[in-house]
């Protein structure tokens, strides 16, 4: 049900009909998916984004396929029998796309791990690879169900993301849900912020979440966004060893990567809780 | 009897600026901390966010104030200005392609630098374009076309940069904010104004004499090349060095010296200390405005500051053009 939910736009695949051999993602994130769920000679071109080694682990499995910068045309010119894309990739184009009877397929972004599965699930479906879904699913659930278990005593640590430009995670994030699964409490879902609101540094460093969260960056081109978590006010107030340092890749979309991110934040919510009940 | 005023309103809006933050807390208390030598959440909250932003905008505010009353005495034109004849702009192309660059981050002086090389270019721009005995409109039009550029030329290397936040950060660039900026930014700045400051300041009497046209200032012994050179080398590392670390807040140096000027009898030597705290009392007043006023994300300075600066400006273009006809 949920799954069906998930899914807008027109599939005219049915999961009897055959499975589709030239498809074409637009979207870093159904990039992901689909170079997760596929045979390669599936693929006719997936995003330029997946090519990048600091957005996506796919980048190495992507090299070798061609790109596409989501653009109607060089879409429409590969004669694909089915485009997917995220809901709110150019929306322009994908209306072109549907007019031109091409095939859509449109996926929302996940707010939890379930909605993750669920999607790949439909992906599955959608390229006629049921079998590898269910297999990428069924992996996915037993390592979250081998995580290390919490310490039976103390408290579960409370955490902030803190982004470039200042962005946190609230309630209705796939972050917040990998934070809650990883056993933390996010600071930023009990203030009710909306999705990935502006987190004032003041309010941050008032609140003083036993973990930060800040986003690992490999690359050096500088901006404003990257120099604010350079901010000597936060280097006082959070030591070394209560940040913890996500590799983007890990969560920015919804890919069996996610649990990466889960088992990441439980090693770190493991030693926090360790090192307070060290300490008192 | 003005400045005391004026430094009153300072003082009052100072303190207001430190109490005034996105997360409650005890001030008094905090203080009290910071004066036993003590380190927590909340003294850190005051001495590397609330301080360092206070400081910039009074740094920033006296900067465009004091050179906007310079180049209107200078220019003898009511609608110089840093932001409008384009020295603002092409100071925040120069410092947006040192950060960008990532000349910034190796040597962190190389940042009001080049908001400083941007400055001096504009103004030599603006006096090959406009020529030295250029008209009232001539300078603002050639203010408006380097303006236009610097802005179309900090927008293109904002896109080309390969970071994916560079290019919402031209908002940061063209409408300025204070918003979690550092002791470092206060320290790298600050020097460099305070130069340019005394530079501006040193040329009140010759402003003075010059605002009886150049002939008699002449021959009342200014000379009027250094006049020139200080007030332009001073606009430069004031308005460059602020624009480097604030982005570009706009209107600050056209209001701020209208609004004095009757008060200090139109003499435009007087008029330059008076501007000077003046510029501060009004970014300042600003900067606490942005905090106040639930936005969600924080406003960006120069937003308010257009507000009010906008509609002056055209109340300025209609009285100068029932003066002329």
């Amino acid at each position: 049900m949920l799954a069906v939910c998930l899914v807008t736009g027109s599939l005219v695949a049915e999961a009897a009909a055959p499975a589709p051999q030239r498809v074409i993602s637009i979207n870093l994130c159904t990039d992901e998916l689909v170079l997760t769920l596929a045979d390669r000679n599936q693929l006719l071109s997936v995003s330029h984004l997946v090519q990048d080694p600091e957005l996506s682990w796919f980048a190495a499995q992507a090299r070798n396929i061609p790109a596409n910068y989501g653009r109607a045309e060089e879409i429409v010119t590969l004669q694909p029998d089915l485009v997917v894309a995220g809901n709110f990739t150019a929306p322009a184009t994908i209306a072109l796309l549907k007019k031109l009877g091409i095939p859509v397929l449109q996926f929302a972004m996940p707010r939890t791990i379930e909605e993750v599965e669920a999607q790949i699930t439909v992906m599955a479906r959608a390229l006629g690879q049921i079998g590898r879904g269910a297999a990428v699913v069924a992996d996915m659930q037993h390592r979250l169900a081998s995580l290390p278990s919490l310490p039976l005593r103390g408290t579960p640590p409370t955490v902030a993301l803190y982004q470039p430009n200042g962005l946190g995670a609230a309630e209705g994030t796939l972050v917040h849900d990998v934070m809650t699964t990883a056993g933390m409490r996010n600071l930023a879902g009990m203030r009710s912020l909306a999705d990935y609101a502006q987190l004032p540094m003041e309010v941050l460093l008032l609140d003083q979440p036993d973990l930060l969260v800040m986003i690992k960056d490999d690359s050096s081109a500088p901006s404003l966004a990257q120099e604010l978590l350079r901010h000597p006010a936060l280097k006082k107030a959070f030591s070394a060893s209560r940040t913890v340092m996500m590799p983007p890749q890990a969560w920015s979309c919804g890919s069996p990567y996610v649990v990466r991110a889960v088992e990441i934040l439980r090693d770190a919510a493991i030693a926090s809780i360790v090192t307070t009940l060290g300490a008192s | 009897m003005l400045i005391a005023w004026l430094c009153a309103i300072t003082v009052l809006l100072l303190m207001v600026s430190i109490a005034v933050g996105h997360a409650t807390l005890s001030v008094f208390d905090t203080l009290l901390e910071i004066l036993r030598g003590e380190e927590s959440v909340s003294t850190v909250v005051l001495t590397q966010l609330r301080m360092p932003r206070t400081l910039l905008a009074m740094l920033v505010g006296a900067s465009l104030g004091l050179s906007g009353a310079a180049m209107q005495g200078l220019l003898r034109n009511p609608l110089a200005e840093p932001g409008i004849i384009g020295v603002s702009g092409c100071a925040a192309l120069g410092a947006v392609l040192v950060f960008y660059s990532g000349l910034a981050l190796i040597v962190p002086m190389a940042l009001p630098l080049g908001g400083i090389a941007g400055a001096v270019i504009a103004v030599v721009l603006l006096y090959l374009l406009a020529g030295s005995k250029a008209g009232t409109l001539t300078i603002i039009l050639a203010g408006v076309a380097i303006n236009a550029f610097a802005g179309a030329l900090t927008s293109l290397v904002l896109n080309l940069s390969s970071s994916p936040f560079a290019f919402l950060e031209i908002i940061f660039w063209q409408m300025g904010s204070l918003a979690d900026r550092s002791m470092d930014h206060v320290a790298l700045s600050s020097p460099l104004m305070l130069v340019g400051w005394w530079m501006i300041l040193s040329t009140a009497r010759g402003l003075d004499a010059l605002s009886l046209g150049e002939e008699t200032a002449v021959s009342l012994g200014v000379n009027l090349n250094r006049i020139r050179l200080f007030v332009i080398g001073g606009t430069a590392l004031a308005v460059g060095s602020a624009v480097a670390v604030s982005g570009v807040i706009g209107f600050v140096g056209l209001v701020v010296p209208h609004l004095l000027r009757p008060v200090v009898g139109y003499h435009p030597g007087r008029l330059l200390p008076v501007s000077a705290i003046g510029g501060a009392v009004l970014v300042l007043a600003a900067d606490i405005a942005v905090r106040v006023i639930p936005t969600g994300t924080e406003l960006k300075i120069g937003v308010l500051t257009a507000i009010v600066g906008a509609p002056f400006f055209i109340y300025l273009v209609r009285r100068l053009r029932r003066e002329l006809t």
